[in-house]
């Protein structure tokens, strides 16, 4: 029987944005592994494709029963670095491409598992999939590639960092005609020790079953929606009732994406893994998470008082995860993708600096998101950059990501266009270039507080 | 013996109904089965199940019950339902066909014919409307329009949902169609957690 209740409810379900921001299939293809390369590619090829043959179209079917959209179709596979140890960066391009073919045969967006770790040292499987990195990713389109360089327990492995920022370099110049769209797709990571099943550019670690579904909440939409109906901006609210309003606005969204996601692994056939509660911009317009700070009394992003509102969002996105999804949930963070974003590129045009987002880093967004640098920036500061992320991220235990994009022959202020999923922003100035060469030359283990 | 009545009243909805009811009831030798309420401020309406001994008159039956149900002015009817078998065979108790709930909303301006347009839309792809609800809202002549369906297995949701998103255009309304167990999950604290 519909009560009154329901009626209301109903309306306010029915007008709720919910969506899933992005799901990701990860399959394990470490049985892959072969001494020959056109085996190799063979058998991932095809069990990548066999794997997610019916992945698309049950995702559709799933979205359009449920009314939830599912903006984005992600794999993720097992680390190329495990399963193509002896392989040259020239084989490794294949392999890569074999990865890039096969996403576009199931439709899927993305696949990540183009990784190395490299946390403790660097092993020569780590070392040759690093050196393939600028021909890999500005050859293919869909990969995405990772390289784990820090954890809490070891402290950041900083020949790996100096490595990995001087093939960012090269990936940036090997693009150049693209605005330097290949290190766009490369992630330097810390804290990564599960294959986080949704930073971009994930792997399958092992210890995960044969393929699983993960699923990222779109949770800005439904957020500032909640925000509008409750009238927060009129300021006679108290924050308590506003942690309150954007933690049950948290919590429906973050239950809406588990239920796409377990319906989707149910018609699969295949294990329902985690869903992620992060804040983060999606290809739809008005999913900007910037666009939640003004409803929250701070007009301009980057104004005092960010850090306070963005600290807010992470912590009720984190209880009504534990609430909605206990032990099926990672940890909430919030994703300053600059390039994603189009707010946050708004943003960058009217002044926001990369020093004030290094700030919003330390205070709790995750790692640096896709900021366009300027071309001056050389593979020592990128280094630097890199290793004040990865220092952070390891002595809060979080994970924390590094995406920076050095846009050969463009200086600060200039802005860069890009098509697809990226949009556009202003180049960000970075102080001190060619400042740090010392400090990222000493190589070794940066120790941290962590221990075993 | 007994006899099996189904019994509708409707009245203003006023403190002490159910007890004079109850009463009448009590003095007739009924046996309440099953009962059923639902409101339309200020008025409601009740649906009552109720076994007599095979002897007792069902104008007797109707005249007590209207009689001691005066001070309310109630409205009532009486319908002998003993011949009809208990399992009722209803769309929602048909075993051999999987049907999912979902509900339907809609807002927007009131005009004639929506409900027409609606419905014949949902009885063609052999929807159920398992109930209804509606009310105006503060706003003049704007109304919230809520449906339970128990749709079959076999009807394209998207269709569905392109067919209803064309009535609500042409209409001016906004129609959402939300499945049953999503909209479940977000407003209730149940846990969904169980084996993928």
């Amino acid at each position: 029987m519909l009560a009154d209740s329901d009626l209301v409810e109903g309306c306010l379900v029915a007008q709720l944005p919910l969506e899933v921001r992005s799901m990701t299939l990860a399959i394990n293809v470490a049985d892959c592994a072969d001494r020959s390369l056109h085996r190799l590619c063979d058998g991932i090829y095809q069990k990548v494709t066999r794997g997610a043959a019916r992945f698309a179209e049950i995702a559709g079917d799933v979205a359009a029963e449920y009314g939830v959209p599912i903006l984005q179709r992600r794999l993720a596979v097992s680390g190329v670095s495990e399963i193509a140890d002896g392989f040259g960066p020239e084989d490794l391009l294949h392999v890569a491409r074999t990865l890039d073919g096969a996403a576009a045969q199931v439709h899927a967006e993305r696949i990540g598992g183009f990784s190395a770790d490299a946390r403790f040292g660097l092993s020569n499987a780590a070392s040759q999939v690093i050196a393939s990195l600028p021909v890999v990713l500005a050859e293919t389109t869909r990969v995405r590639a990772a390289v784990q360089v820090a954890a809490t327990q070891t402290g950041v492995n900083m020949s790996a960092v100096a490595l990995v920022a001087q093939k960012m370099r090269e990936a940036a110049d090997a693009s150049a005609d693209k605005n330097a769209d290949a290190s766009a797709r490369l992630t330097v990571v810390a804290n990564d020790c599960l294959g986080h099943p949704h930073l971009t550019s994930c792997t399958t670690q092992p210890g995960w079953v044969d393929r699983s579904i993960h699923v990222s909440v779109g949770a800005a939409a439904v957020l500032k929606h909640a925000l509008e109906v409750a009238s927060v901006q009129r300021g006679d609210l108290a924050w308590t009732t506003i942690a309150e309003i954007l933690q049950t606005a948290g919590y429906r969204s973050i239950k809406a994406a588990e239920i796409i996601g377990r319906e989707v692994a149910k018609r699969m056939g295949v294990t329902f893994g985690f869903v992620d509660p992060t804040l983060a911009p999606t290809i739809r317009g008005g999913d900007s998470v910037v666009g939640l700070f003004p409803l929250l009394g701070v007009e301009s992003f980057g104004a005092p008082g960010t850090v306070a509102v963005l600290t807010l969002l992470r912590d009720v996105m984190q209880r009504a995860a534990r609430f909605a999804s206990p032990g099926r949930h990672l940890e909430a963070r919030v994703m300053l993708s600059v390039l994603e974003d189009p707010a946050l590129a708004e943003a960058t045009h009217q002044g926001l600096s990369f020093d004030r987002l290094q700030l919003l880093a330390a205070a709790g967004a995750c790692g640096l998101d896709l900021i366009p640098i300027p071309g001056a920036v050389d593979a020592d500061t990128l280094s630097a950059i890199i290793a004040d992320q990865m220092v952070l991220s390891v002595s809060r235990g979080q994970t924390g990501s590094v995406r920076v994009i050095p846009i050969p022959g463009r200086g600060a202020g200039e802005r860069v266009t890009y098509g697809s999923m990226l949009g556009e922003a202003s180049i960000l100035d970075v102080a001190g270039i060619g400042r740090s060469r010392p400090m990222t030359q000493r190589g070794g283990i940066f120790p941290t507080s962590g221990d075993w | 013996m007994t006899r099996r009545y189904l019994i509708s009243v409707s009245a203003k909805n006023r403190v002490g109904f159910l007890a004079a009811f109850a009463k009448a009831l009590d003095e007739l030798g009924g046996n309440l089965s099953e009962i059923s309420q639902t409101r339309l401020p200020p008025y409601f309406m009740m649906l009552i199940l109720a076994e007599f001994a095979e002897s007792r008159d069902p104008g007797v039956i109707q005249s007590h019950i209207r009689d001691v149900c005066r001070p309310f002015g109630a409205e009532l009817t009486i319908m002998d339902v003993t011949a009809d078998p208990c399992d009722v065979e209803s769309l929602d108790a048909m075993p051999d066909q999987k049907r999912t709930p979902f509900l339907l909303t809609m807002t927007g301006n009131d005009r004639p014919g929506i409900l027409r347009l609606l419905t014949r839309q949902l009885a063609q792809h052999g929807i159920d409307v398992t109930n209804v609800r509606a009310t105006q809202t503060d706003e003049k002549s704007r109304f919230l329009f809520v449906m339970s369906l128990s749709v079959p297995e076999g009807v394209s949701m998207l269709v569905l949902q392109n067919e209803l998103q064309q009535i609500g255009e042409d209409c001016a309304l906004s129609v959402h169609i939300q499945h049953g167990r999503l909209m479940d999950a977000v407003t209730s604290l149940r846990s969904f957690n169980g084996p993928s």
